[in-house]
């Protein structure tokens, strides 16, 4: 909480230089997960695009959707938060690192919540998010993998992939397009 | 996500009304928990109030804080926005956010800390829907800055509530900050 941090800092003015610049981290070349989760956090903003799923679900390909990033907690979370566009439908999930591992909990309208671990390609622009765990029932099936492909600052896809149950799996995949 | 529920919906269709029927759960009354999750469910809206500090906090203590709360993931979870009145809506300098879900018919609070934490809280059943108090279930992620570890929501009418957010400094010091909040929409 923004306010209890305030607190804190006016509480760390009391100690001394020495101790102060003894807790002071080194610089530091930034982990992979650090990596990740700052390429995560360039994506705030909204983002408007269409829905192409494989195999073809007649009642998605073509839907709109609109999803919406934004960091919070000091940058220690991003929140994604995607509706079919007109509605107030929609989900949301966080990203935030965990002992250095970017971290996606997805807080799923079928009342489950999966976590992925996210990983960066080499050429730094596909996070791909491996299934950890699920908490919560899965009778109507669960996301399974997630992957986001940055294509330019305007430009980025998702591929949602959820395993239905009995097993199926069903991709969603968005092009979405930055408006503001 | 929304579409895929939307598809199982669609593939439910192609299953025999026997296989349908059996499979449909038989509605049953709200559990406490349920009650409670509704009840929170109410504060929906934009709220705004100001912080006082226990002990007092000069600097900190009538900072103007606004509360934006919503239902999402089909009524699945609940959103806590709070950030202090006037700040962008880049919450990157100011502001976190709260989850509030069912598991196990317990209603669990989530708190994405801006100390770089994530503690998880569990509410007390609350007989009047009005008071709901959260007590500390686990913590993940560093506490070297400290940690929230209680909340209490009160509901007082349609338009006004207080939040009651307990933090434990390092040293186990215990600062509470309890806000009152009007709803602005």
């Amino acid at each position: 909480m923004k306010l209890f941090r305030i607190v804190l800092s006016v509480g760390l003015l009391s100690l001394s230089s020495l101790a102060f610049a003894q807790s002071t981290a080194t610089s530091v070349a930034p982990t992979e997960a650090q990596k990740s989760y700052d390429i995560l956090k360039s994506l705030a903003g909204t983002w408007l695009g269409t829905v192409k799923t494989d195999p073809s679900q007649p009642v998605m390909d073509g839907n709109t959707m609109q999803v919406t990033m934004h960091v919070t907690s000091s940058g220690n979370a991003v929140v994604h938060e995607m509706k079919a566009t007109g509605t107030t439908i929609g989900d949301v999930s966080i990203f935030d690192k965990d002992e250095d591992r970017l971290l996606l909990t997805h807080f799923c309208d079928a009342a489950n919540r999966p976590r992925f671990v996210g990983k960066l390609s080499p050429d730094g622009k596909t996070l791909e998010f491996d299934f950890l765990d699920v908490a919560g029932g899965t009778k109507f099936g669960y996301l399974q993998h997630v992957v986001f492909t940055i294509i330019d600052a305007e430009h980025h896809t998702e591929d949602w992939i959820y395993i239905q149950p009995g097993g199926k799996f069903i991709k969603g995949h968005m092009d979405l397009r930055l408006l503001k | 996500m929304k579409s895929f529920r939307t598809v199982l919906y669609v593939g439910l269709l192609s299953l025999s009304s026997l296989a349908l029927a059996q499979s449909a759960p038989t509605p049953a009354a709200p559990t406490e928990t349920q009650k409670t999750f509704k009840a929170m469910k109410t504060l929906a809206g934009v709220w705004l109030g100001s912080a006082k500090f226990d002990p007092a906090q000069p600097g900190v203590d009538g900072t103007s804080t606004q509360v934006s709360m919503r239902v999402t993931s089909s009524g699945n979870a609940f959103v806590h926005d709070m950030k202090a009145e006037g700040a962008p809506d880049d919450g990157s300098k100011m502001g976190d956010i709260t989850l509030f879900y069912l598991e196990d018919d317990r209603l669990i609070l989530i708190h994405y800390c801006d100390f770089g934490n994530r503690p998880r809280m569990v509410a007390k059943p609350s007989p009047d829907g009005k008071k709901i108090t959260f007590d500390f279930l686990d913590v993940s992620g560093g506490t070297q800055y400290g940690y929230i570890h209680d909340a209490v929501f009160t509901i007082i009418d349609a338009n006004h509530h207080t939040e009651d957010w307990t933090y434990f400094q390092p040293g186990d010091k215990v600062i509470h900050a309890h806000f009152d909040f009007q709803r602005t929409k």
